[in-house]
Formats: structure tokens, sequence, C-alpha cells
């Protein structure tokens, strides 16, 4: 037998292996002069991070996610040591702090945290804003199309009473408990319910609804949007200023929609920046925190995304659509809005199954 | 069935897979040349969406990291993945079974289940050495892994489909080991070489869902790009990139075309 036949090739083999070394140990860490940021697509004017990369003389690499599951995937796999600002919404706040995913702030390096809305100074899901600094916020109400529904009410009833609308295809979010709190407000237990008895209840409405030959699925804010202005729906739940934004790059596709928020109340979201407990560059991290505190930088970030501006001094730099509902609700929708309860243990457990049930049925 | 209809019976098959193939290619090639943002409404042709890919640094650089994984890791694996071809068959006689298994076993898992096995593997490995950090190295070894099977299984195919009369001709003749790898070893296998490297190529350029768990924030390939700016919609710019993606393997397949062409007319 050839027993010699294979040594050249392993000889090879191994010559190769240093290569391989060499490009574990590269780029295992990150440079000083670069700011990672984890935010959700398209939602940070480029000029904006032009202008802060300008200032610092550093680079800024973006990453981005489509949901709150897929950014909380990648920080466990090893993207807490990774990203330097992440970008998650109001009711994952809570749980990035208790699993220990992110580090509190340091308030000494933030000179313009001053500028935040007194709203949100002191917000449910970070008390005294240790952790989070907030970046956007919004409303999550119900668009329609405004030749099926008229006299569209200003309630819930558009999408849960087949009265109401027993022909027209309608969607609902794929978001759980964003859905879930819609169904608990029709029902009359608020927008931002607690608890098995209101849970069963809405899931049970939900099914119904689900039953209804013109239920057209779970669809999630934005593709919600594109269904709408094809008349694949003609009710559906989606945000504030995305809705804005669609409409003012297809006026057309959007012309005969409009945006409501439900008298039985609807969700208001924020959006806050945290930086990752073992963040490559907790300095730079800061110091682009503080950049977006500043009151023209913070104008300019709502002003491109159409999303209101949690910055108090941001306002007499905002464009007149940011100051007018649908950005802005009026004082009386104000009163309305509910933050999503952040669960946790036994009632979060609870929840998830109620909704993988509505799912399943 | 008569022999006439069963032919025009596959004739409408074979016509019914292009449509299925191709149009959907069609309608994105279509959408990539209009002149608005929408991808309902055909408004006017324009090549605007070609112009703003060239500006868009994100994009271009999801490109070129999506070309390095593809080149470096079907290279890695055609080596690795000859060698092990090779003995398997050069071991075949010692009751090797399991072992080959143990081979096409990553062929036949889901991606997601491998793609989810690797992130948790590196994640593992940093936390107790600070090695393997998310990035292109450990998108290469995931690549390399699963690449690997398909070309070791692609050199053994060929391998036990040669005389094995050769292998003892080319000892015969007192030819070294290694005159033996690049006279005899290397040119026969060539084809396999070949497939096997083009393959694992294709397979890397494809891959989105082991790309997505293993990579870090700077290697981010154009998949997981497309993935990352579908929220808002496939705008044209996506479509513009595809089209050049097919254009660019519609060449590559021809000049592949002629090639074998040209050498089965010398040969």
């Amino acid at each position: 037998m050839p027993h010699s036949f294979h040594r050249p090739f392993l000889r090879s083999a191994l010559s190769a292996l240093p290569l391989v070394g060499l490009m574990l140990a590269g780029g295992a860490q990150a440079a000083d002069d670069k700011l990672y940021l984890f935010n959700w697509t398209e939602y940070m004017d480029p000029a904006i991070i032009d202008a802060f990369e300008e200032r610092y003389d550093v680079e800024v690499v973006q990453n981005y996610f489509n949901s709150q599951p897929e950014m909380l995937a990648k920080l466990n796999a090893g993207g807490v040591s990774q990203y330097d600002v992440i970008v998650p919404s109001n009711y994952y706040v809570p749980r990035l702090i208790e699993t220990g995913l992110v580090q509190p702030l340091d308030k000494s390096k933030l000179a313009h945290l001053g500028n935040v809305m007194d709203t949100f100074k002191d917000p449910g899901y970070d008390p005294g804003g240790d952790y989070s600094v907030p970046y956007q916020w919004g409303t999550t109400g119900i668009i329609y199309n405004t030749d099926t529904f008229p006299d569209a009410p200003k309630s819930w009833s558009l999408l849960f009473d087949a009265n109401e609308n027993p022909d027209y295809p309608f969607a609902v979010a794929g978001d759980g408990q964003v859905t879930m709190g819609g169904a608990c407000a029709y029902l009359g237990h608020g927008y931002d319910c607690i608890g098995l008895d209101a849970w069963r209840e809405a899931a049970k409405l939900l099914i119904e609804a689900k039953g209804r030959a013109n239920f057209s699925g779970f669809t999630d804010g934005t593709p919600a949007l594109q269904q709408l202005s094809r008349g694949v729906v003609h009710a559906a739940m989606s945000f504030n200023g995305d809705y804005l934004a669609f409409k003012d790059e297809d006026p057309e596709g959007f012309a005969n929609t409009a945006f409501m928020i439900p008298d039985e109340g609807a969700e208001m979201w924020v959006d806050a920046m945290m930086i990752p407990a073992e963040a490559p560059n907790p300095d730079l991290a800061h110091a682009f925190i503080d950049f977006l505190l500043e009151a023209e930088v913070g104008a300019q970030l709502s002003n491109y995304n159409y999303y209101a501006s949690p910055n108090a001094a941001a306002e007499p730099y905002l464009d007149e659509v940011l100051t007018q509902p649908p950005v802005q609700p009026s004082d009386e929708d104000m009163q309305r809005l509910r933050f999503i309860p952040s669960l946790s243990g036994d009632e979060l457990q609870i929840f998830q199954q109620l909704w993988s049930e509505v799912q399943a049925r | 069935m008569t022999r006439h209809g069963l032919r025009r019976g596959l004739r409408v098959f074979w016509w019914l897979t292009l449509v299925f193939l191709y149009l959907p290619l069609a309608v994105v090639v279509l959408y990539s040349f209009n002149a608005s943002n929408s991808a309902a409404h055909f408004t006017g042709v324009s090549l605007r969406w070609y112009y703003r890919l060239m500006g868009n640094e994100a994009l271009l650089s999801a490109l070129g990291n999506s070309l390095l994984l593809a080149v470096v890791s079907s290279l890695i694996a055609l080596l690795l993945g000859t060698l092990i071809g090779y003995g398997m068959f050069h071991h075949r006689w010692r009751r090797l079974g399991w072992l080959v298994v143990l081979i096409y076993l990553p062929l036949v898992l889901p991606d997601i289940v491998f793609g989810i096995a690797e992130m948790a593997f590196f994640v593992q490995v940093e936390r107790l050495t600070g090695w393997l950090s998310p990035g292109l190295g450990t998108m290469i070894i995931a690549h390399v892994s699963f690449q690997i099977p398909f070309v070791a299984l692609i050199v053994y195919s060929r391998l036990v489909g040669l005389d094995p009369s050769l292998f003892e001709a080319a000892k015969d003749l007192y030819a070294s080991p290694w005159q033996r790898a690049c006279h005899f070893l290397v040119p026969t296998l060539r084809p396999a070489l070949i497939s096997g490297v083009f393959l694992s190529f294709t397979l890397s350029l494809d891959d989105f869902v082991i790309s997505f768990f293993t990579s870090g924030p700077e290697s981010a390939t154009l998949p997981i790009y497309i993935w990352g700016a579908i929220r808002k919609g496939v705008s044209p710019e996506i479509n513009a990139i595809a089209t050049l993606m097919i254009a660019a393997v519609a060449l590559v397949a021809v000049a592949s075309l002629l090639l074998g062409r040209q050498r089965a007319g010398r040969g």
C-alpha cells in the first residue's frame, strides 16, 4: 500500500494552520477610534453620523436589527462586548437591566442630560433614568382606509367588532403585547392590563377575530403599511412616524388613509439608548449619547425619522409636522396612551403561553 | 397515455418550470429600473437606483465581506475537504463507515440548528479564552465546516470511480509521493476540485442563516445587509444589487459553459 502517499498533503495542511490562527486573532478586538452602534433599521440620519465622526475624528460602524428578540439574541451571542450603543424599546429595558447585559450610565459624562423632557426623566421602565436615555418616542395606533370606513369610530371596535367591519380584510400586530393590549383596551381592562383573567379574555377575543373570514393575519407595523397602500388590508396597526415617512414617500398610495388613537387607550413607546455591559468603548458611547442630546442634533433626528423628540430643547428646531398629530398627539389622546408593561418570571410565562395559543388556534 | 401525449406533457412541465424559475427574477430586474420607489407601480425607466448603489458604503462593504468570506472559506474547505476525501478513499477498507456518517451529518442538519450550535460554541470559547469573538474569523470557521463535507464527498466519489490499477502504475514507475500528487492525483481530480470549490463558493455566498448567527459588528455580508434593509420594504436599490448579482452569475455560467466546450473540443 502507498503509505507515504498522503504526507505531502498533510504537510501543506499543517502549513495552512497559522493562517487560520491569524484570522481568529484578527478582528477580535475593536479599535479605540470606532463606535459600534446597534440600531433599528432606517432609524438614523446619516448626516448625524457624519457630523459625529467629524467632531470626534472617529468612525461609526452601524449594525441593524429588525426586532428586539433579534437584538437580544445578538447581545447574548457575544454582542455584549462588541457594541457601544444599543437602542431597545421601553419594555425591553428592564429585561436588559435585570440580566446584566447593560451598564449604568455615568451621568457626569452627559452634559446635555438636562435637555430630556420631564416626562422621560424618571420613566417606569428605568427609574431615575440610570441606564437609558430616550432616543425617540411614538405611538402604535390604527391606520385605516378612509374610503372604506368614512365614519370609522375612534375605537378598537374597527378591528375587533365584526359588525363594524364585516367584509374588508384587516390585520393586527404580530407583537404579542402590542396586540393583546389593544384587545384588553377594547374589553375595558386598559391597554396596560396585567393578569390571567384579563389576558384570557383578550386571548379569547383575538381567537374570535382570527376566525372571521376577513382576518388577514398578524402583520407588524411596517409591512402593515405596505399592505394598506396596496389595498391588501383596509385596517391595521402601525406606528405614527413610519406612517408619515411612508406617506411622504408615496403620497398617492396613502392618500385615503388616516391614523387614529382609539379612545379606549393605545400604546406609547420610547426607544432608548443604552450601553452594553462590556462595551468596547464606553467613553465614546457616552459622547455619542450626549451628542444626540444636543438640541439641534435631537431635532435633526426627529425631522429625519418623523418621530416625536424626547428632547425638550429640540422643540424650536422641529419641523412643523412634528408638532401636531399624529406625531404629537392631542392632550386628550396623550392621557389615553400607556407604556407596555415589562413582564418577567411567571407573568411572562403565562403571557407567552396565552399568546402562542392565540397564534396557534 | 400515448408517447406523443407524454412528450407534450413533459414539454408543458419544462416550460412551467422555466416560468417559475425565471419570472420572479425578471420582476426583480424590471423593478430595479423603476423610476419611483414603489414595489407595486412601475412609473418609468431610470438608473437612479444603480447610482445610489454606488454611493452606498455599507452595501459595498457587505458585498466585499461576502466575497472575501466566500473566497477564503471555499479555498480552505477545498484543501481540508480534499484531504478528508482522499483519506476516506485511502482507508476505505478499514470499516470507517461511522466516520463517513459523521461527515454527512452537517449536510443533513438544518442550517438553523447548525448556526445556533456554532454560535453557542463560539460564545463559550470566547467566555473561557477571549478568542473567537463573533466576526469574519468565526464566520470563516463556520462556513468551512459546512463546506468540507461537500468537497470531501465530491473528491471521494471521483477517486472511487478511478481504475485502482492507476495508483499501482504510478508507483511502479518510481514516482515519488510528491510527483504522484502533482502529475497524477491533482490532474485526475481537477474536475472534482473545480466543482468542489465552486460549490463551496456558491454555498458561502448564498448562506444567510449560519452567517447571521456567527457574524460580528463589522462582518455583515450581503444577505445580512439585505435582511436588515427590508424592514421598510424591498427598495429598488436591493433590486438593483440583485440584478447585478444575477448578471454576474449568468456571466460565470456562460464562461464555464464556453470553457467546457473548448476543452471538450480539444479533447
